[in-house]
C-alpha cells in the first residue's frame, strides 16, 4: 500500500517535470544565424534574406531571433577571415545558433570552411545558389540547399526572339570577384551564339564608363545587365541604383535575369525571383529545426514577364513575345482617354457620309440637304473646337487627305491651303517617322486603333509634341480604305508635366537637405567618434612601434579596431549621402519595420543629445509597403524631429517620441506620437500649408513637403491631438503599387 | 596594484574611443582604468583614489558636467579633464569655472592630451599632500576636550582671559588652566603659533 503511493507520487512528479521541460523548450526562442555574402541592400540578393525572415517568422510556431552577419564581399574578399571567425565565436558562445543559413556562394563557402570550429553539430542551409555550383559544395547529410538554374543561353534566346535583328550584346557587370566570376561564366555559356551575337563585355568599368558605352551602342544592340554592385572605382551601388542610371542613357534595350530588375529598366524575359529563395528556404528551415534533413529544393524560373513601358520605348512588338508571356506596367491608352471624342467624331462622319449619299440620290431636296449638311459640318467643327482637336480623314487608297483648319494650324500650314498627306508626313520629326510608320502598319495588320505621341518640326524650327489617334475603315473585310482620326497639340501639357515633376524633385531634395541640416551637428558628432578613436589608436601604435620588441598582438588589435572604426565612419557617411543625393522618385516594395528602424537609428544621436526617449514600436506582423525609401525616410525623419521640437519644454519624464508601425486595411500605417503641448485648433487647419511655421527659425516647408511626398504615394498625413496630451501624425502606405504606378 | 597608485580614470560611453584613449595612455606609461558611464565609475571609485579623470562631455544618463558636480562633493576630488566631440564655448567656460583641469576636443593633439593628464596628475599629487598635511594639523586639535575647544575659539578671536571667563561663566583661573592644556596638547609655544596652526587646519571662523 505504502509502496504503491510512493510509486504514484514519483510518476506524478515525473509528469510535472516533463511538462515543465516541454514548456521551457517551447518558450526558448530559436536562434538563426544568417550569413550574407553581400551587404544587406545589394541587388540581386537583397530580397532573399528579407523574404526568409518574414516567411520563417510566419511559419514557426515560436519566437525566433535572427543574428545576421555579412562577408561584405562588395568591399573585397577578406584576406584574413580569422577576426570574423573570432567575432562569431564570441557572439555565438553563449547563444549558440540552432540553424545557420548562408546566402549565395561566398557565404556558403565561408560557412563550410569554418563549420568545424563555429558550429560543429549544427545543420547548414545554403540558399541562393546556381545549380551548377552545387557540386563544389561539400555539404553534410542533414544540410539543406536551395538552388536555381541561371539560364544565360535563355537570355540570349529571349533577346533574339524579341529583337530578331540584334547583332551586338553588351554585358554589364561590376568589378567584385564574384561579378567577374559571373562575367566569365556568362561568356562561356553564350559562346554557342558567337555566330549570331557579338558579346561586348562592359566589366571592370566604373558606372560612368558603363553609361558612356551603353549610350554609344550601335543600332541592333541589346544590353545584358546581370548585376552591378561595385564599380572599378570602388563605388558601391545598392538595390537597382546602377540599373536605373544605365536605363536613363542606354541606346539599346536592357535584358536581365532577376525579377527585381523588372520595373527598373529591363525589358523582361524568364526571370528568377530572388525572394523565392527566401520563401523556399523558410519551410526547409522549419524542418531542419525539427531535426529533419533539409534536402534540396529548386526555385523555378518565372514565366516570361515583360515591362510594357520598355516594349513601347524600344518599339518591340508584343506579337514577338514568347507564348504565355505576361506583360506588366501597362499605362492607360490614348484610345481609352479619347474614346468618347473618337466615337462622337466617327458618328458625325458617318452621318455626313449618309447625308452625302442621300444628297446624291435625291436632287429634289438638294437645297434643304445642302443646308443641313452645312449645319452638320458646323456641329462637327464645334465639337472639335471644344476639345481643341484637329480632325483628319485619310484616304489610304488615293492618299488624299481631308483635314480641318485646326489640324492645318497644328501642323503649321496657313489657313485655306490644301496640304497633301506627304506634306503632313514631311513635317513629322525624322526620328519619329519610323514609329509613325510602324504604328500605322500595326493598326492595319492588327486591325487595332492607331495611337501615338510624336514630334513634328515646323519650317521655322519650332518642335511640337502631338498626340494622335485614329481608326482604320476596311473594305471587303481586309482591304484598308481610310483612316479617320484626331490630333492635338500636347507640347504645353508635356512641358508642364515635366516641370511639375522637376519642381517636386527639387523641393523634396531641398527638404531633405534642410532636414539633414537639422541633424548635421549630431551626425558630425557621430562621425567624430570613430575618427577620434582612429587617431588615438594610430598614436598608440606609433609609440608601440618605437619599442625594441613591439607587442605584435596589440598592434594587430589596433589595426583591427582602426578598420572597424573606419567602417563605422563610412556607414555614417553612407547614410547621409543616401539622403542628400539628388534623385528621382524610385518606388519599390519595402519592409516598413525596417524603414522605421533605419530612421530611428538616424535620429537616435539627436534624441540622446536632447534627452528624448525615442521608442520604436514595429508591427508584429510583416509590414510590406510600396514607396520611395529615401523620400519616406525623409518624411519620417521630419516628423520625428518635429515631435522632438514639440517636447523641447516638457519635463524629463514626459519626453517621449514614438514611431509606430501597424497593419492597415490598405497596407501599413505609420504613426509618430509625441508627448508635447499638442497643436491648437487654429494651427491644426494650417499645419500643412507652405511657409506656415510655429518655430522661430523654421521655414515652414517641412510638413508641406512631407505631405506632398505622401500624396505622391497615394496617401495623406493627418494630425490630431492625443487625449493624454501631445500630438500624433499618421499616414498609410499601400502594400503594393497603385494601378499604373508601378515604377 | 594598490588603490592609491596614481591612475587615469577614463569615462566614455563610446567603447571604441574608450579603448583607443586607454591604449594611448598606457603606451605613454600611465596606469589606466576605463568605465563606460559616469555612474559605473562613481560606484567603483575607491575612497582614497589618486590620479585624475578623463571624461566625455556628452554621455547618456549622466553627463560629464554632472559627473564633475558629483566629484566636487567627495572628500577627495580628482581633477577632471573634459573631452568633447566638438568643443562648445559655453560648456568649456562652465567646466573651467568649476575647476576642470582642461577642456579638449577628442581630436586634440596628442601632446595637448598627455600634458593635460600630466598636469592633472601633478595637481592631484600636490592636493593630496596638502590635504594630508591639513589632516595631520587637524588631528593635533582633535585631542582637545569640548570645553578646551570653546576656550580656543575665544582665544583665536583675540579675547582676554577675563572676557572669556565672563562669556563662558567660569573662573578666570580655570581659563588659564585650559589655555596651558591647549598649548601643551597642540604642542606650540605661543598664541601667535597657535593662531597660525589653527588657520592652516581650517579652524578659524568655526563656532
Amino acid at each position: 500500500m505504502q509502496e504503491n503511493l510512493a510509486a504514484r507520487m514519483i510518476v506524478a512528479a515525473a509528469l510535472v517535470l516533463a511538462l515543465l521541460a516541454a514548456n521551457a523548450e517551447a518558450a526558448a526562442p530559436k536562434k538563426i544565424l544568417i550569413v550574407h555574402s553581400f551587404g544587406r541592400d545589394f541587388a540581386p540578393y537583397n530580397p532573399t534574406g528579407q523574404a526568409f525572415r518574414t516567411r520563417l517568422t510566419e511559419l514557426l510556431k515560436q519566437a525566433v531571433v535572427f543574428h545576421e552577419v555579412s562577408l561584405d564581399v562588395e568591399r573585397g574578399e577578406l584576406e584574413d577571415e580569422r577576426p570574423l571567425v573570432e567575432y562569431l565565436l564570441r557572439r555565438t558562445h553563449d547563444a549558440r545558433p540552432d540553424l545557420v543559413v548562408a546566402i549565395a556562394n561566398p557565404a556558403a563557402h565561408f560557412c563550410l570552411r569554418h563549420r568545424a570550429q563555429l558550429f560543429p553539430d549544427r545543420a547548414l542551409l545554403v540558399t541562393g545558389i546556381d545549380q551548377r555550383r552545387l557540386s563544389h559544395l561539400q555539404l553534410h547529410d542533414g544540410d539543406g540547399v536551395v538552388t536555381a538554374d541561371l539560364d544565360f543561353p535563355g537570355v540570349a534566346r529571349t533577346i533574339l526572339t524579341i529583337q530578331p535583328d540584334t547583332t551586338t550584346v553588351a554585358l554589364v557587370l561590376g568589378a567584385t570577384k564574384l561579378e567577374q566570376y559571373w562575367a566569365d561564366q556568362i561568356q562561356r555559356d553564350l559562346a554557342p551564339f558567337a555566330n549570331r551575337l557579338r558579346l561586348v563585355p562592359l566589366t571592370n568599368l566604373d558606372l560612368d564608363g558603363v553609361r558612356q558605352r551603353v549610350a554609344g551602342l550601335p543600332p541592333h544592340s541589346a544590353v545584358f545587365y546581370y548585376m552591378f554592385a561595385v564599380g572599378a572605382d570602388g563605388l558601391h551601388y545598392e538595390s537597382e541604383q546602377a540599373l536605373a542610371a544605365i536605363r536613363d542613357v542606354t541606346r539599346a534595350p536592357i535584358f536581365g535575369s532577376f525579377a527585381s530588375q523588372l520595373g527598373n529598366g529591363i525589358v523582361g524575359g524568364g526571370l528568377i525571383d530572388m525572394a523565392q529563395f527566401g520563401h523556399e528556404s523558410a519551410p526547409m528551415a522549419v524542418r531542419m529545426l525539427a531535426g529533419e534533413s533539409g534536402g534540396h529544393t529548386h526555385v523555378a524560373t518565372q514565366q516570361p514577364t515583360f515591362d510594357w513601358r520598355q516594349l513601347q520605348r524600344w518599339n518591340l512588338r508584343e506579337a514577338n513575345l514568347p507564348p504565355g508571356s505576361v506583360v506588366r506596367f501597362r499605362l492607360p491608352t490614348l484610345w481609352s482617354q479619347y474614346k468618347w471624342q473618337l466615337t462622337g467624331i466617327g458618328l458625325l462622319l458617318f452621318a455626313q457620309a449618309t447625308l452625302i449619299a442621300v444628297l446624291a440620290r435625291s436632287r429634289r431636296r438638294g437645297r434643304r440637304l445642302t443646308r443641313e449638311l452645312q449645319m452638320s459640318e458646323k456641329r462637327l467643327a464645334l465639337a472639335a473646337a471644344a476639345g481643341d482637336l484637329g480632325m483628319w480623314l485619310w484616304n489610304m487608297q488615293t492618299n488624299a487627305l481631308w483635314a480641318t483648319e485646326r489640324t492645318k494650324e497644328i501642323f503649321g500650314f496657313s489657313p485655306g491651303c490644301e496640304p497633301t498627306y506627304d506634306m503632313f508626313y514631311g513635317r513629322v520629326h525624322p526620328e519619329d517617322r519610323l514609329a509613325v510608320d510602324n504604328r500605322i502598319a500595326t493598326a492595319v495588320s492588327g486591325k487595332t486603333n492607331f495611337e501615338l505621341q510624336y514630334r513634328i518640326c515646323l519650317p521655322d524650327g519650332v518642335e511640337k509634341w502631338l498626340a494622335a489617334c485614329g481608326e482604320v475603315t476596311f473594305e471587303k473585310g481586309d482591304v484598308p480604305a481610310s483612316m479617320a482620326g484626331i490630333v492635338s497639340d500636347i507640347t504645353e501639357r508635356r512641358r508642364t508635366a515635366l516641370e511639375l515633376v522637376h519642381n517636386r524633385q527639387e523641393l523634396t531634395h531641398f527638404g531633405r537637405v534642410s532636414t539633414m541640416g537639422q541633424l548635421a551637428s549630431s551626425l558630425a558628432h557621430e562621425l567624430n567618434q570613430p575618427l577620434s578613436a582612429i587617431l588615438r589608436n594610430a598614436e598608440a601604435a606609433e609609440i608601440f612601434l618605437r619599442s625594441d620588441s613591439p607587442d605584435l598582438k596589440e598592434l594587430r588589435e589596433i589595426l583591427a579596431d582602426i578598420r572597424k572604426d573606419d567602417r563605422r565612419a563610412g556607414e555614417v557617411i553612407d547614410r547621409m549621402r543616401g539622403l542628400l543625393k539628388r534623385r528621382e522618385f524610385q518606388a519599390a516594395q519595402l519592409d516598413a519595420n525596417e524603414l522605421a528602424s533605419e530612421v530611428v537609428a538616424l535620429a537616435r544621436p539627436d534624441a540622446e543629445a536632447r534627452k528624448v526617449a525615442l521608442v520604436l514600436q514595429p508591427s508584429p506582423r510583416p509590414a510590406t509597403a510600396w514607396g520611395d525609401r529615401v523620400q519616406l525616410q525623409q518624411v519620417l525623419l521630419n516628423l520625428l524631429l518635429n515631435g522632438m521640437d514639440a517636447i523641447n519644454n516638457s519635463p524629463l519624464h514626459r519626453r517621449t517620441v514614438s514611431l509606430q508601425v501597424r497593419p492597415h486595411p490598405s497596407g501599413v500605417e505609420l504613426a509618430i506620437c509625441d508627448t508635447g503641448q499638442g497643436i491648437t485648433q487654429e494651427n491644426l487647419k494650417r499645419l500643412f500649408d507652405s511657409f506656415f511655421t510655429t518655430k522661430p527659425n523654421g521655414l515652414g516647408m517641412g510638413l508641406a513637403i512631407s505631405q506632398s511626398i505622401i500624396v505622391a504615394h497615394g496617401g495623406r498625413i493627418t494630425a490630431q491631438n492625443n487625449e493624454s496630451g501631445g500630438a500624433t501624425f499618421r499616414f498609410a502606405l499601400p502594400a503594393d503599387a497603385p494601378r499604373g504606378r508601378e515604377a | 596594484m594598490s588603490s592609491n597608485e596614481p591612475t587615469v580614470f577614463v569615462v566614455d560611453d563610446d567603447a571604441s574611443f574608450l579603448t583607443s584613449v586607454a591604449r594611448l595612455l598606457r603606451a605613454s606609461g600611465f596606469l589606466v582604468r576605463t568605465f563606460p558611464s559616469a555612474p559605473a565609475f562613481l560606484s567603483e571609485l575607491p575612497k582614497d583614489a589618486a590620479g585624475c579623470v578623463i571624461a566625455d562631455l556628452q554621455m547618456p544618463g549622466m553627463t560629464g558636467m554632472e559627473l564633475q558636480d558629483e566629484l566636487i562633493k567627495t572628500a577627495n576630488p580628482l581633477p577632471i579633464v573634459f573631452l568633447s566631440g566638438h568643443g562648445e564655448i559655453p560648456d568649456s567656460v562652465r567646466a573651467m569655472r568649476h575647476g576642470a583641469e582642461d577642456f579638449l576636443t577628442k581630436r586634440a593633439p596628442k601632446d595637448a592630451l598627455l600634458n593635460a593628464v600630466k598636469r592633472a596628475l601633478g595637481r592631484n599629487a600636490r592636493e593630496r599632500i596638502e590635504r594630508s598635511q591639513q589632516y595631520e594639523r587637524r588631528a593635533r586639535f582633535d585631542i582637545l576636550s569640548e570645553r578646551e575647544r570653546e576656550v580656543l575659539q575665544h582665544v583665536l578671536r583675540g579675547q582676554l582671559n577675563k572676557q572669556i571667563a565672563g562669556d563662558l561663566g567660569i573662573h578666570e583661573r580655570t581659563v588659564k588652566l585650559h589655555r596651558t592644556a591647549i598649548t601643551t596638547k597642540v604642542g606650540v609655544q605661543s598664541v601667535a603659533e597657535l593662531t597660525r596652526l589653527a588657520q592652516e587646519a581650517g579652524l578659524l571662523g568655526q563656532p
